[in-house]
């Protein structure tokens, strides 16, 4: 009746649908403003409303309108699509979250099967999708450099576009069609299948899943998984139907969508398993490269994202795209297509069990680096590698790749390159500087680090990545940069600075200034040094042997071998010890610490060192460094 | 005029309407007759351009219908269960429909409302069914439109009220050339009030005459026959429509104006003859007899 009465008047249906839109936009216009002035106002009488505040609010009803005009017209169109306010609401549901399930279940499908799959944190967000756009805007919007013009055009677009659809739907849409639940039976169909699909398919995703977490993903259980996803078709298949047609009799009979969920599910599937558009191993033409990114995780003790000059916290993959712009595009290639070679190889050697890969020898020659393609086309590829950093010729390629200055200025960027900017606004901050090894300080005042970033950079333009393989740090530059408030809760912003003793400026620097850790002396501060050797490996040979979890209380003393060594014997060991800090994560898996002697450094009571420390603190050997005597006190 | 040209629709598989063609004069009352399902509604949705004929043509004064305000200025439709918005009063449908037609008539509807002891700023769902269908009506007569559709409008009404809207239509006819076009499934309610009626039956037009036309050109005779040659005489005379017989008494429901019928039973030799009036009840049992249709089944219920 209402809609016989609204039909029957002298009114376009064009002019009826733009009066409803614009009443629509007119509700939530005002109950924006009026929102915003109530905040504005109480924010003036806080003493906090200035003009800036209010440019900013009236900037942000902007984007915020456009965000409104996106979801608005997604919801004029689901009602338009169907014919009850239920099914209309389902419909917004479904037309809300459909990219985005869609996206998740890419991601997941990638994260099983494939190998080098690194998902970008954008390809999760949807891009025909008033929400996607949205949170594009606001992630562009604080971005430092960031622009979110590009993505407002594309949600004016898409809010242009969902309007004339909108509408063209209204205007095709025949009035009887009101209760029923889908306006065009055309539509009916394709609708149920397009969302019984990626619910057919979720059902063998999450199966696979859970058998990929227990190891059971193998050929056998795939029958299994192809069985799940006809159960899936089913039941899914049934409850489409009864909540579209609200005919349980029916939900049970319709043969033709459960084959076609079935099919296209067990498509989707396999193809991801077998990779059939071979995404998992693409590596691209060098040709069409335009420059790229090579992230080396944990390189230098620098891992995930960074916070920037401007003390804003960038995402890992947001900080090397904006700053990394890598033009040796050949070298990357190759060692993309060599590293998966060796990784294949590395995984067949280990029958594609996980267990045995990470136990084996094989996979510690591997380290993690992040690859990003930037093609001429604009699109962007990401890959997480494992690079066989101990493999002759993928080294040549990684020190190719890394011994540019290309390579230094994107990696160091913040830490020695935006240094100057981030120090230079502390005149209004706190700075706490000082080279150190983790044990030993050296207090730098502003000057003195401004000084010696400026050594740091000089010795960058000559930065070797094979050089420093075999070198230990000689210490580290460490500064944070904090304000009044942010002291409750850690700085702003804390780098730290690899020093290696092949830097000739950095620890010329250090020695005129007198600040050499070397001149402190273990023999002065320790009372001993306790060294454990729990000889994990033949521990767990022998749990093994004997079947047994966890090593009972009175073998310990079996396999625990503990000394302590004092006075002279102290002043021998000095030189082969190291603080734990300098034994970093060796990315390029250079010198390292031999983590099967356990060092503890018990510091003289009422001393400087046990006042700041403890009773102890812990020191380790390097690698094939660990003097003869202490091997032989330790042996089984 | 409302020329209604092979129009057909269908909902999903069933056809509500099947290449119906109808032509409606002005300053008429149509009365657009037909059992529940017989297509009354839509064909009245579909002259009142709220629904798009699946095929053929629709006219008001020559104009297409649907989604053309220029045409539905001149329509106004009474739904058989009328629409007002949530807590108005008679004014705010009345501002409502101002801005809709311009020469909706505030006074008039001010009096009428007044001789319907309707309140103008009483919440309208606190009136009763059969006064929110007064004041349907009434808007719809004030809206100032050429043609007013009203579908089963008329049920419900007190005979008191549906004399008063008989004597607005009769007033709002001679003075601006009204035009109703009324909807019912009861000849009785309509009997009355139409000048002209369609009959629909199952999405087709059974018949679409003047009332007049069909009163005076058929009637009921009684007689009595003083012989059977005189019998058979009159009988390949006459338009016969039906015949009963009780005893020597015969009925004859002939068709011809009543000077004809008159002429032609003075021609032959009957004991007794008399015409009877017919109502139009029985006139349409009649017509639509002779296609074959049960009238009785159809329309009375």
């Amino acid at each position: 009746m209402k809609l016989d009465f609204y039909e029957s008047m002298p009114q376009k249906k064009s002019s009826r649908f733009f009066v409803i839109w614009f009443n629509g936009i007119v509700m939530f216009v005002l109950t924006y403003v009026i929102g915003m002035l109530l905040g504005f106002a109480v924010l003036t009488v806080s003493g906090y409303g200035d003009l800036y505040t209010m440019n900013e609010a009236l900037r942000d009803l902007g984007s915020v309108m456009l965000y409104y005009l996106g979801v608005y017209h997604l919801f004029i169109l689901s009602m338009m699509i169907t014919g009850t306010v239920f099914a209309g609401i389902c419909a917004f549901a479904v037309l809300s979250s459909y990219e985005a399930i869609i996206r998740l279940m890419i991601s997941a499908f990638k994260g099983i099967f494939f190998r080098y799959n690194y998902t970008l944190n954008e390809f999760l967000v949807p891009v025909v999708s008033p929400y996607g756009l949205f949170i594009r805007v606001i992630s562009e919007t604080d971005r430092t450099n960031g622009d979110p013009s590009k993505y407002l055009m594309m949600l004016g677009v898409f809010d242009l576009a969902l309007l004339l659809v909108s509408l063209l739907v209204y205007m095709k849409r025949p009035r009887e069609k009101a209760g029923r639940t889908l306006v065009f039976k055309w539509m009916a169909e394709p609708l149920k299948i397009l969302m019984a699909v990626p619910a057919v398919t979720a059902a063998g995703l999450i199966t696979a899943q859970t058998m990929n977490a227990n190891g059971l993903l193998n050929v056998r259980n795939m029958v299994l998984i192809s069985v799940i996803i006809l159960i899936a078709s089913i039941i899914v298949c049934a409850l489409i139907q009864g909540v579209f047609e609200l005919d349980i009799r029916q939900a049970f009979k319709k043969k033709l969508q459960w084959i076609v969920c079935t099919v296209l599910a067990l498509v989707i599937f396999f193809g991801f398993k077998q990779d059939i558009l071979g995404i998992d191993r693409y590596v691209p033409d060098p040709s069409e490269v335009a420059s790229a990114v090579f992230a080396p995780e944990g390189y230098d003790g620098l891992w995930g994202g960074r916070i920037g000059a401007d003390l804003k916290y960038m995402d890992m993959v947001d900080f090397y795209r904006e700053n990394m712009y890598l033009t040796d595009a050949e070298s990357i290639c190759e060692l993309a297509r060599l590293s998966m070679e060796k990784c294949d190889e590395a995984w067949d050697n280990a029958n594609d069990d996980p267990d045995t890969f990470y136990q084996s020898d094989e996979s510690s020659m591997f380290s993690q680096a992040i690859l990003l393609y930037r093609m001429k086309n604009g699109r962007l590829i990401a890959r997480e590698l494992s690079i066989p950093v101990k493999d002759d010729k993928a080294a040549e390629l990684v020190d190719k790749i890394m011994s540019t200055q290309e390579f230094v200025r994107g990696y160091y960027s913040v830490e020695v390159y935006d240094a100057d900017t981030a120090i230079s606004q502390t005149q209004t901050m706190h700075l706490e500087a000082r080279y150190t090894d983790g044990v030993h300080d050296r207090r730098l005042d502003r000057d003195e680090l401004i000084e010696l970033i400026g050594m740091y950079k000089k010795d960058m333009e000559t930065f070797s990545y094979k050089e420093r393989i075999d070198l230990l740090p000689a210490g580290y530059i460490r500064y944070s940069i904090s304000t009044e408030d942010s002291r409750f809760y850690g700085p702003m912003q804390e780098e730290s600075l690899v020093v290696y003793p092949c830097m000739r400026n950095c620890i010329k620097y250090i020695n005129d200034k007198g600040y050499s850790l070397d001149d402190f002396s273990l023999y002065d501060e320790a009372e001993a040094v306790v060294i454990t050797n729990p000889h994990y490996d033949e521990q767990n040979e022998y749990m093994k042997e004997e079947g047994l979890d966890y090593l009972p209380e009175e073998l310990q003393e079996r396999f625990v071998k503990t000394r302590e060594y004092n006075g002279t014997d102290l002043k021998e060991l000095e030189a082969f010890l190291y603080p734990g800090d300098m034994g970093m994560y060796r990315w390029d898996g250079g010198k390292d610490f031999d983590v099967s002697y356990e060092v503890q450094i018990v510091y003289r009571r009422g001393g400087e060192k046990a006042k700041r420390y403890g009773d102890f603190n812990y020191y380790y050997f390097v690698k094939g460094e660990v003097p003869e005597n202490v091997v032989k006190d330790l042996a089984l | 005029m409302i020329k209604i040209e092979n129009v057909s629709k269908a909902f999903d598989d069933i056809k509500a309407v099947d290449r119906v063609s109808v032509e409606i004069n002005e300053k008429i009352v149509f009365g657009l007759l037909g059992t529940n399902g017989a297509g009354k509604s839509t064909l009245l949705r579909m002259a009142a351009g709220v629904l798009k004929p699946d095929s053929g043509t629709i006219t008001v004064d020559d104009k297409k219908v649907y989604d053309n305000p220029a045409a539905k200025r001149n329509i106004y439709f009474v739904s058989d269960t009328p629409y007002f918005f949530p807590n108005a009063t008679p004014e705010d449908m009345e501002k409502y429909l101002i801005n809709q037609y311009p020469d909706f008539a505030s006074l008039k509807f001010a009096r009428y409302l007044k001789s319907f002891s309707l309140e103008y700023d009483r919440k309208i769902n606190t009136y009763s069914k059969g006064m929110k269908r007064q004041l349907a009506l009434l808007l719809g007569i004030c809206s100032g439109t050429k043609y007013l559709f009203c579908d089963e409008s008329f049920d419900g009404l007190d005979p008191v009220m549906r004399q008063g809207i008989k004597s607005i239509f009769a007033k709002e006819m001679d003075e601006r050339g009204l035009t109703p076009v009324i909807a019912s499934h009861n000849l009785r309610e309509l009997e009355d009030i139409c000048d002209h009626v369609g009959l629909l039956h199952r999405g087709g037009v059974l018949l679409s005459k003047d009332l007049d036309d069909l009163k005076l050109n058929i009637q009921r005779v009684q007689c009595v026959f003083a012989s059977e040659e005189d019998e058979k005489k009159l009988e390949e005379k006459i338009d016969m429509v039906k015949e009963e017989t009780s005893g020597s008494l015969r009925t004859y429901t002939i068709r011809g104006t009543r000077e004809d019928t008159q002429k032609l039973f003075g021609e032959v030799n009957t004991i007794f003859y008399e015409i009877l009036p017919l109502s139009l009840e029985e006139i349409f049992i009649s017509e639509t007899e002779v296609a074959g249709y049960d009238i009785k089944k159809l329309i009375m219920g």
